[in-house]
């Protein structure tokens, strides 16, 4: 007899061939034609092969950026999801890119610069926004421990979802004081866009996802154990405490790092989760990794209809997500009931 | 011209020091608005403003010229003083930094938060305000104040504009005056790059610091457009009938502009040395033309914010960056 | 062995609140010992205590002469295994996902489950008569098959792999030798056809195998049938304890209950039969 975990492994395997596919085939797709065999062609000094650059400088960053956010996205939403025991939440529901948006409407309102050392590996606004998120939550994690030294899902999400209301009071606030034109890029940047242009934008938030993805690998057992309750869980021999700690901060983190890179885009972290629990199961050793693949690969998807969709405009590629996304919440949810 | 330019210096220095200093000999202390991206902000405008889709409304007048004006718009509150009925001016838009006169005149806010209730209390005989201001002109209505709506247009508007705000405060010949000067100068730069082959340019007004991502372009409408094919350029994105147009960095790679102009208002962190520094961020995309052959352009000027008199100068300013 | 010397625990952390007050329970091993008492009286709190997953404010509870704060957690999950009153999961699980949890404790960190493992999952369904359901949703089962069905993960997690490497099947005598289960209220919720199916279970894991089990419940006459020694509770005290036949008088409901009742000895079955008379409700 094989073990369910053996016999769903296809499936993930599936997943992450998707992504790898969606990632070769993205920088092919563009609303100008590019001559391929010129893209690579070494014998071209590289400013002046105007398809390399396209394919190289304009194309291919975009793509792994989307895979990187889409599958950060993606797993968050499934941790959020076993940690607060309910299907529904997302990896915004604590705040975290509510805090990530604060930082970054501050740096556009306000056009911060940073020193050059620094922006040589983040510019302003994703540092900004990065540091909006790490600081909303530890700002979270503090007010789930002033109750009680354990910490409790409960109280952590009611901290969520007042420091969310909070924040985003405070967006409106500077909002309200900023004039037109940066309150126009503020909110263009709400709505998402990958266009990162080059790879050392992916490079600085690249720990804290690896980071995160490793505890994400030792969550998985945990995960499982905590979708009978705490008590259940802790009888059957998990630190409890330890787990819900990992699981929050390193969601978290991955939540933060995507969110800086990209801004809050939405659906992706819900609806992933939810159509491969559906597809797959609930075990989480197989939901974890196949939900990062197909967030990647669905993100990819949505910002090459991002950027061809009304070429040479962009789309933000939040709005691509909510159109797909939220009608197939919907269906979800009809289907379900 | 000369004037101008002076006047342009002496003002960027007290741009700088407006930050930091505030005038508390006025009855209402200016706010000190961000100027990062003023002429991203009076672009949007423009298309906010002119969403509105009606003609400009005016309401009855007396005879006499107005003693008491209102103006919300820069560009308007530079005509007011340029056709010389500056003395009248008693209330000003919050963005509003010229002439230097208008440092020591009341604030009453601008498209987005009208003070409607300063502006009742200044008791003006005229408000010039955006046509999209519908809730300030039912006020005014109501008040039975006199004012007159506003629409940014292209070149050709700033010259119709002031014609008719020449008329409206009761100078109508200085009015027809500027405008023809406006006009001759406008011509005699044409007449000047007429001929010479007009460079692919990109028009940027707005992008994230310190990368090249939230790239705001100007589209084939809009008086940047105009400013810009009047001094010689052909705009990469002419085809696009929008004032603004958030470029994808591939768009802007495969129409390979051979001038980039980068246009900002002065400000506190908007200084040479910053500007000296955008073009490193320009080297992200090499194979652009503009890129290879060094010609990024960041043009810190007011002149390039406003579509008012001064445009002639802005333009000039231009052409002499595209055809040096 | 499992003991509690002196547990008190209050859920306020303040003394006029206690819900456990000086309780001592010695759990002899291999022998059912049944927590009898009406509602609020302790009992879950009692059996939360004794598995570990709450930590009392004064006493301590020892498992095999070592206090459960020395234990690592794993290995006592290997030797301690719960049941809750009801289990409510989260996502969609199938009954043999469940039952695999059980094995958890016996895995690393990034270890998965293997075939002794996967043997002793299905080992554990038969023994509990829910193997038909292994790849079913556990939400589409009854409350008693679903029963059945947590009894079977305790099993597997109680189960040591030694012997059965080679997956030939598992049998009850695979438990570990000081396995111990914990049951909370495990028929509350059920009919009373469900109910005498898991009564029956416990029994056979009782007799066949010497499983020890601590079981509470308000059910006397279910704890009258099953169980071996009894722990009377009445608001966080111990009433009495020690053999059924010792402890259950009428006298020891009278103060348990507040009712009258007869207890006479069922000729057919042997075992005790209480008939409950009267209300006496305390003045």
């Amino acid at each position: 007899m094989t073990s369910p975990l053996a016999s769903r492994l296809p499936f993930v395997a599936g997943a992450f061939a998707a992504l790898i596919v969606a990632v070769l085939v993205a920088p092919l797709i563009g609303s100008s034609s590019i001559n391929l065999a010129r893209a690579f062609d070494a014998s071209v000094p590289f400013d002046r092969n105007v398809d390399a650059q396209i394919f190289f400088i304009a194309r291919l960053p975009r793509a792994l950026a989307a895979a990187l956010v889409g599958a950060s996205l993606a797993a968050a939403g499934v941790v959020f999801q076993a940690l607060l025991r309910n299907p529904l939440a997302t990896p915004y529901t604590l705040g975290v890119s509510t805090g990530a948006s604060l930082g970054a409407m501050l740096a556009i309102t306000f056009g911060w610069t940073l020193p050059s050392v620094i922006t040589w590996a983040l510019p302003p606004v994703p540092a900004a926004a990065l540091a909006g998120a790490m600081g909303s939550v530890l700002i979270v994690y503090w007010l789930a421990r002033a109750r009680s030294a354990g910490l409790s899902t409960t109280v952590l999400l009611l901290a969520g979802v007042t420091l969310n209301s909070f924040f985003s009071a405070l967006i409106l606030f500077v909002q309200y004081i900023g004039n037109f034109a940066d309150v126009y890029r503020a909110m263009r940047w709400l709505m998402g866009n990958l266009d990162v242009s080059t790879y050392r934008q992916l490079v600085a938030p690249l720990p804290f996802i690896a980071l995160a993805a490793v505890a994400f690998a030792w969550l998985a057992k945990p995960l499982n154990l905590l979708a009978a309750g705490t008590s259940a869980a802790e009888a059957r021999g998990l630190d409890v405490q330890r787990a819900q700690r990992i699981a929050f901060f390193s969601a978290s983190v991955i939540t933060g790092a995507a969110v800086s890179i990209g801004g809050p885009i939405g659906f992706v972290g819900i609806i992933v989760p939810h159509l491969v629990r559906l597809v797959a199961g609930a075990d989480h050793r197989i939901v974890l990794p196949a939900s990062a693949c197909i967030g990647g690969a669905f993100l990819v998807v949505c910002d090459v209809i991002a950027r061809t969709l009304l070429a040479p405009v962009e789309l933000p590629v939040g709005i691509v997500t909510a159109v797909i996304g939220g009608p197939f919440f919907l269906w979800l949810l009809i289907r379900r009931s | 011209m000369g004037s101008a330019r002076t006047a342009l210096g002496s003002r960027l220095s007290t741009s700088r020091d407006a930050v930091v200093r505030r005038d508390s000999t006025a009855p209402c202390p200016p706010r000190t608005a961000h100027r990062t991206a003023r002429l991203l902000a009076l672009a949007l405008v423009a298309l906010a403003a002119s969403c509105g889709g009606q003609a400009p409304a005016v309401s009855t007048s007396s005879d006499a010229a107005p003693a008491r004006i209102v103006s919300l718009i820069p560009a308007v509150t530079e005509t007011i003083y340029a056709v010389g009925a500056g003395d009248a001016v008693i209330g000003v838009g919050t963005f509003d930094t010229y002439p230097p006169e208008v440092a020591s005149v009341a604030r009453v806010g601008g498209l987005l938060d009208p003070d409607t209730e300063r502006i009742l209390a200044l008791r003006p005989d005229l408000v010039f305000l955006y046509g999209s201001q519908t809730d300030l002109v039912a006020q005014l209505e109501r008040a039975g104040i006199p004012y007159q709506t506003y629409r940014h247009g292209g070149i050709a508007g700033i010259v119709e504009t002031t014609r008719s705000i020449g008329r409206r405060v009761g100078h109508a010949e200085r009015g027809d005056a500027l405008a023809d000067a406006i006009e001759r100068d406008l011509a005699a730069i044409r007449a000047r790059v007429t001929g010479r082959a007009r460079p692919r340019t990109l028009i940027v007004f707005g992008r994230e610091e310190g990368q090249l991502r939230g790239i705001y372009a100007s589209g084939g409408t809009g008086f940047i457009h105009d400013m810009v094919d009047a001094a010689g350029g052909e705009n990469i994105f002419a085809d696009v009938v929008q004032e603004a147009v958030q470029a994808s960095l591939e768009s802007i790679l495969a129409r390979a502009p051979e001038v980039i102009l980068e246009f900002r208002a002065p400000g506190a962190t908007r200084t040479e040395t910053w500007a000296a520094q955008q073009m490193d961020i320009w080297r992200g995309a090499p194979s652009l033309p503009a890129v290879r052959n060094g010609r990024v352009h960041v043009l810190l000027d007011q002149r390039l914010v406003v579509p008012g008199p001064r445009v002639a100068g802005a333009v000039d300013l231009i052409a002499r960056t595209l055809h040096p | 062995m499992l003991q509690a010397a002196d547990l008190s625990f209050g859920y306020t952390g303040t003394s006029s609140s206690l819900v456990l007050d000086r309780v001592s329970v010695t759990v002899p091993g291999g022998r059912v010992t049944g927590i009898l008492g009406p509602n609020g009286s302790g009992k879950t709190t009692l059996l939360r205590l004794l598995a570990g997953t709450l930590r009392p404010q004064s006493g301590r509870v020892l498992f095999e002469d070592s206090d459960l704060r020395q234990w690592p957690r794993r290995r006592l999950a290997q030797q301690l295994a719960s049941v809750p009153q009801d289990t409510h999961l989260a996502f969609d699980y199938s009954v043999l996902d469940v039952v695999l949890m059980g094995r958890y404790p016996h895995l690393g960190a990034f270890q998965v489950e293997g075939p002794s493992d996967l043997a002793i999952a299905h080992g554990a369904l038969r023994a509990t008569g829910t193997d038909a359901f292994a790849d079913r949703p556990f939400t589409t089962l009854s409350g008693g098959e679903r029963q059945r069905v947590v009894i079977a993960s305790a099993l597997a997690q109680l189960a040591t792999a030694g012997t059965n490497a080679a997956g030939t099947g598992f049998n009850l005598s695979d438990l570990s030798t000081n396995g111990t289960l914990l049951l909370d209220e495990p028929t509350a919720a059920l009919d009373l056809g469900y109910q005498l199916e898991i009564a029956a279970l416990l029994e056979r894991l009782n007799r066949e195998r010497g499983l020890t089990m601590v079981i509470s419940t308000h059910d006397l006459a279910f704890a009258a049938s099953l169980c071996d020694d009894l722990v009377l509770l009445r608001e966080g005290r111990v009433l009495a304890c020690g053999p059924v036949d010792d402890v259950l008088t009428e006298d020891t409901i009278r103060a348990l209950y507040d009712v009258e009742a007869s207890i006479h000895r069922d000729a057919a079955s042997g075992r005790l039969v209480i008939v409950p008379r009267r209300h006496l409700p305390t003045a």
